[in-house]
């Protein structure tokens, strides 16, 4: 019998008016979708089903694709390559004989055992599959999509590990499928990669604590190339924040926590170099066109430049300390999430500083994608507004007037995109139905009604803006360049009322 | 209405012997316990009201009797689930917005019941019952809106077996030498059924489980 | 840890000197104010209640230099660190347990590093194309604790000094105090040799075919110019009654030796090819004994006499040149320039002026000091002088207010004694100066600092540095016509290393910090 027959028979003898219900319970359950999920691929937006343990992918004007996979359920999406996404899952297994149903919650919970797995998935489901200990944290992937890498997580439970190597990381090798294991360090928890001057990631470097570990992810080795020590007592601990690579992979430049120190790690012939900083540094920038190193301060106003080759100090003196730092073309934008008003423009070429004060303190700042405009979300005591700082030159001279306009709420989400005309960027503001979008340079304001209050806001990989909503049920909204709103909604119903599955063990 | 017409059908005595010609009106409770209903409704019992009819296929002149009825069930519960997430960066749960969900049971059933009469009063039986239940699941993350997009709706069938054992209690006649009277019954027994998936919203729900049946009716002779 | 060191440092500051000049006369110009060859001890106390002259250096942890590298041994790490001068290059090789003493060899080739906690000596060579390092490890003798080069960079001599520190002492079951270890540096082979007891010093002779190791009653004479060291033993007085032997100088034909002891009034002269030791008279209570650089003069200085002899070594048994002291200030040290002028003071007692000999024509003309020397260094070119001042004052009251009780240096030019005196914060922990004779570089007890000197101007400037100062070197100038000052390389106390280099010409200072944590990186 199929469905419409049913709900035709169904339909005829009760009557309707079934949405219009009254309900006599009420419940709290974990929610059916998770609206910060949204992972933008080629194919399409994956969003996930956290009730039914799956993934969704999202397509404006076809059906919504549901991938699930039989004997596991997918706990969270990592991050995209390609059309696919990497997924973390956790296959259940019951123990042999205790149950002769295929349900989970059929089998007691003391002959029930979790085991942690990554999942390649795309449209079609599972495309490739590694097995990952439920004790290793999230994946960090290489811009190329090549390489996945996760440490370990040292608040995750390690049982039903056996022995678990507490100083290893888990590689995937996203082109050959495979996983291997690389022994690091002792709490690693940060990774960066070494790319060729293709962009092609061929190495990696570790942090972990009190040491940094020089990695090839050329051939498959479990050892890595180097392993540089932070400290020689046994009794300090040096936890790495920051690291960066010079351009040219030749040094790793790290900043320590609670120190004025900054590592250089040569990696080309193995030593260390500590270089004093002026104080704490807040945050550090490579930029690789001027082959220097930016680095701000918490407590000091000023902004350093490390040359790549004697590591020397030039001190760029500015008038408040900053704790952010972005990268434009041909400038560095200095800014501070910490109250301050300032943002610098420096010029990596003459280094000169140029400065803009904001009416409130910035929560978010975004570059236009070509460099010619910083757009500032900020905030004070619930008014937020939307500031422009105009960092085009003119004839060497910039317009350090920043523009604000006011914003109903406070700003939550802003993304940017170039357009026909320059760039737009698009702001979501919090508990409000309606996106603006503000075209720079022409700096004209336009409003798009959105169905419900959004969650979150991106691009997808052909430019166009997805907004993700807090509907219970599943709602996402597309707009294209022309303000064309497509809805896809409703997959948050999907399996539902699914229960999960044990994973049937091979005999 | 159709169903109705149908148990009134069957409801012309065959034989004039004992009343056993029926037309009730019943609440039947099923125990199901299951978990998707109860993340759907708010409650793992389906509470459910209907109407029966049967007509005597068989009566001897001792105290035995078969009857073959007919009946529809209809179960109808809702429930609004407010949403959380779980974020494990910082151990707390975000609140989101909820929905409202409402399932719809409906069983349709033909069985067969067999009594045996004591001193006219009362009637012990046995009875089974095959069946359908057509379920119908109906979703809406925004009451206050009638046009909201998110109003969905998952539909699914499955066979049922009932068994039961219960006993019936004839009030006494309505007026002297008419042949109607009426009844009360109470009934225990057991559903299964079969899984039932109820569209995009997956599942399987089962509905298996304890029954507890009662209701008033109509006895012809 | 350095902390063992740093204390052991501090104690010998607390002394107020523990450094030897770099003087001109010496073999190894390099312009370091100490050079591969152990100083000698003092002068004797006993017959005139005055201390002795202290002329001490030590080996231990001083960096060492060759024309662009500095050698830093790690002792808690078991390496010693390379590093380029001009490149701040760090390369760093695993060598013995506890090395903590390295010199260079002369042809910039090798560092020979004394691992006292594992009893061995490594020697790291440099392939002079590829740069690359490469360990060689000897094992000596026990109980040692010091390390003589040859001035051919050939031989090390390993010894125990009576006045060293000891890192193992007493681990083992039996110890000696007359060993000597022998190190062949090309051969990488050892051989261990007896001494008299308790070797009080090595001398080589200018050419390094033959190492003196004396003792308080005898000297042995080793030839190195043979497959294996032949060792000649020569008492040279009671061992049960031998006055202290403080020094000895060895002719540059490696036929005499010289020895100067405590409580005599003798020069024992050690004919070494025929055994024959004979007591030459000087002067009452020799306190200082230098060879002219031209090696043929043996200048002797007796303090208590007020005079100074200069003996032939051609033939030292004729009787000396013997100068008398214009009054009656105890000179009792004498440096000896490349010219004819050589420079008198005393350290043993406070005194308010120095004197300048003139050797041909035997006139010693006095000069004053605003504060008492505690040791004098005569720049490598001969122009300037500079005099490294004690605490103390001049016992007259003379000396001017602000140097009173402080530390001070004072620059003199030689040619018209133009003075000029810097009061320093602390003593002086260090000092080098530049080969051509332009710069020196001071470096004090827990300051964070290093004061370059311009002996041409006598001014100074002063350089902040990260951390306190330790140690201070000149490299050599390897190009005397292209202009340029030679760099120098201060190291600094820091946990992982910390060593900076100053470049005189731009006063620019580069710095590299945490050059231990090279030994372990892990490849």
């Amino acid at each position: 019998m199929n469905h419409r027959t049913l709900l035709m028979l169904a339909l005829l003898t009760t009557g309707c008016g079934r949405y219009d219900i009254d309900p006599s319970q009420y419940t709290e359950e974990e929610g059916l979708w998770d609206p910060q999920s949204a992972l933008p691929t080629d194919g399409g937006l994956f969003v996930r089903l956290t009730r039914a343990g799956d993934v969704a992918l999202l397509t404006p004007g076809q059906d919504t694709v549901r991938v699930h996979l039989d004997d596991a359920e997918i706990d969270s999406i990592e991050a995209g390559a390609g059309s696919a996404v990497l997924t973390r899952s956790t296959e259940f297994v019951c123990d042999a004989g205790a149950t002769p149903s295929k349900y989970v919650d059929d089998c007691p919970s003391d002959r029930l055992t979790q085991v942690g797995r990554a999942d390649l998935i795309d449209a079609s489901g599972s495309v490739a599959r590694f097995d990952v200990g439920a004790w290793y944290g999230a994946f960090t992937f290489s811009a190329d999509g090549h390489f996945a890498v996760a440490p370990i997580d040292a608040n995750r439970p390690t049982a039903g590990g056996g022995l678990v190597n507490l100083t290893s990381v888990l590689v995937i090798d996203e082109e050959t499928k495979t996983s291997y294991e690389v022994s690091v360090g002792f709490a690693a928890d940060r990774v960066i990669f070494r790319n060729d001057a293709e962009g092609k990631a061929i190495g990696m470097l570790v942090l972990s604590r009190s040491e940094v570990a020089n990695v090839d992810l050329t051939s498959q080795v479990a050892v890595p190339r180097a392993t540089y020590p932070l400290t020689l007592d046994a009794g300090q601990t040096v936890t790495p924040i920051d690291v960066a690579l010079t351009p040219d992979n030749h040094y790793a430049l790290i900043t320590i926590e609670g120190s004025g120190d900054l590592y250089v790690l040569d990696l080309e012939s193995p030593s260390i170099n500590i270089v004093a900083l002026a104080g704490h540094p807040s945050a550090l920038l490579v930029d690789p066109v001027s082959d220097r190193t930016y680095i701000s301060y918490k407590a000091s106003s000023r902004i350093d430049v490390l040359d790549h080759v004697r590591f020397d100090v030039e001190t760029l003196d500015v008038d408040s300390a900053t704790d952010h730092l972005i990268q434009g073309p041909g400038f560095v934008f200095a800014y501070s999430r910490s109250g301050a008003l300032d943002g610098y423009r420096i010029d990596t070429t003459t280094f000169a500083v140029d400065r803009y004060r904001f009416t409130q303190p910035p929560t978010k700042v975004e570059l236009a994608p070509d460099g010619t405009a910083a757009i500032a979300l900020t905030a004070t005591a619930g008014v937020g507004r939307l500031e422009v700082a105009d960092l085009r030159q003119v004839d060497g001279k910039v317009d350090t007037d920043v523009k604000p306009f006011g914003l109903d709420g406070v700003g939550v989400g802003l993304t940017f995109a170039a357009d026909a005309d320059g760039s737009r960027a698009l702001i979501l503001q919090d508990g409000v139905d309606t996106l603006y979008s503000l075209s720079w340079p022409s700096l004209q304001v336009k409003a798009v009604d959105l169905p419900s209050p959004p969650a979150a806001i991106g691009t997808m990989p052909d430019g166009t803006f997805y907004i993700t909503h807090q509907d219970a049920l599943g709602l996402v909204t597309f707009l294209d360049d022309a303000d064309n709103l497509v809805e896809v909604n409703g997959f948050g119903q999907l399996g539902m009322l699914d229960r999960p599955l044990l994973t049937q063990e091979e005999n | 209405m159709r169903t109705f017409l149908f148990a009134l059908a069957l409801a012309v005595p065959l034989d004039a012997f004992a009343a056993r010609n029926e037309v009730s009106f019943e609440y039947v409770a099923d125990f199901h316990g299951d978990e998707g209903v109860d993340m759907a409704t708010g409650t793992w019992v389906a509470n459910a009201v209907g109407l029966r009819g049967g007509g005597t296929i068989f009566q001897d002149r001792r105290h035995f009797g078969l009857v073959l009825d007919g009946g529809w069930t209809r179960s109808f519960q809702a429930a609004h689930t407010n949403g959380y997430l779980y974020d494990p960066a910082s151990g707390g749960n975000t609140e989101l917005p909820g929905y409202t969900s409402a399932l719809d049971i409906e069983t349709l059933s033909v069985g067969l019941k067999g009594d045996y009469e004591v001193r006219n009063i009362f009637y012990p039986y046995v009875h089974a019952q095959l069946g359908v239940a057509i379920g119908s699941l109906s979703v809406d993350d925004d009451n206050t809106r009638p046009d909201n997009l998110n109003q969905l709706t998952s539909v699914g069938a499955a066979p049922v077996g009932l068994f039961g054992l219960g006993a019936e209690i004839m009030l006494p006649d309505l007026a002297k030498g008419w042949k109607v009277t009426g009844a009360i019954f109470f009934e225990g027994g057991y559903q299964a059924a079969a899984n039932m998936r109820l569209g995009d919203a997956g599942g399987p729900i089962n509905l298996s489980g304890g029954l507890f049946r009662t209701g008033i009716g109509l006895r012809f002779r | 840890m350095r902390c063992p060191s740093l204390v052991f440092l501090l104690t010998l500051a607390g002394c107020s000197q523990d450094y030897a000049m770099g003087d001109g006369s010496q073999p190894r110009d390099t312009g370091t104010s100490t050079d591969g060859n152990g100083g000698g001890g003092g002068g004797g106390a006993a017959d005139t209640g005055l201390p002795s002259e202290d002329e001490t250096d030590r080996l231990s942890l001083r960096p060492a230099q060759t024309d662009v590298y500095v050698f830093v041994a790690n002792p808690d790490r078991d390496t010693v660190t390379r590093i380029n001068v001009l490149t701040q290059e760090v390369k760093t090789v695993r060598v013995g347990h506890v090395p903590n003493a390295v010199v260079t060899t002369p042809d910039n080739l090798s560092a020979v590093v004394y691992n006292a906690g594992g009893d061995s000596v490594s020697v790291i060579h440099t392939d002079p194309v590829t740069k690359e390092m490469s360990v060689d490890t000897v094992d000596v003798r026990d109980n040692l604790n010091t390390m003589s080069l040859s001035p051919d960079g050939k031989y090390a001599l390993l010894w125990h000094d009576a006045k060293g520190v000891d890192v193992d002492a007493g681990t083992g079951g039996a110890a000696s105090y007359n060993e000597v270890s022998v190190v062949s540096i090309v051969g990488l082979s050892h051989t261990a040799i007896v001494v008299g007891f308790n070797p009080k010093g090595v001398r080589f002779t200018r050419d390094g075919s033959r190492a003196i190791v004396f003792s308080d009653a005898s000297i042995a004479s080793v030839d190195l110019t043979g497959a294996s060291p032949d060792t000649t033993f020569i008492p040279i007085a009671d061992p049960l009654n031998a006055p202290s032997a403080e020094e000895v100088e060895i002719d540059p034909a490696g036929h005499y030796a010289f020895v100067r002891q405590a409580a005599t009034d003798a020069l024992t002269v050690v004919d070494l090819r025929t055994r024959e030791v004979e007591a030459v008279p000087v002067g009452q209570n020799p306190t200082d004994l230098d060879l002219t650089p031209d090696g043929l003069g043996a200048v002797v200085v007796s303090r208590a006499a007020l005079e100074v002899s200069v003996f032939s070594v051609a033939d030292p048994f004729a009787d000396p040149r013997v100068v008398p002291f214009p009054d009656d200030t105890p000179f009792g040290s004498v440096i000896v320039g490349t010219d004819d002028l050589a420079v008198l003071f005393t350290n043993a007692t406070p005194a308010d002026r120095y004197a300048l000999w003139t050797l041909s024509g035997d006139q010693i003309a006095l000069h004053p000091l605003i504060k008492p020397a505690a040791s004098i260094a005569r720049t490598p070119d001969g122009g300037s002088l500079m005099v490294v001042h004690t605490s103390t004052d001049n016992p007259d009251g003379s000396t001017p207010l602000p140097y009173q009780k402080k530390a001070a240096v004072s620059l003199i030019d030689l040619s018209d004694f133009r003075t000029n005196t810097i009061s320093l914060s602390a003593p002086i922990l260090g000092f080098a100066n530049s080969s051509d004779g332009k710069r020196g570089y001071v470096t004090m007890v827990d300051k964070p600092f290093m004061e370059v000197l311009h002996y041409d101007t006598l001014i100074y400037d002063e350089v902040a540095l990260r951390s306190n100062a330790v140690f201070v070197g000149v490299l050599p100038d390897l190009d005397v016509n292209d202009g340029d000052q030679p760099p120098a390389w201060v190291s600094q106390v820091h946990p992982l290393g910390r060593m900076s280099f100053y470049d005189p010409d731009d006063a620019s200072l580069e710095t590299i910090t945490g050059f231990e944590l090279n030994g372990a990186i892990e490849e």
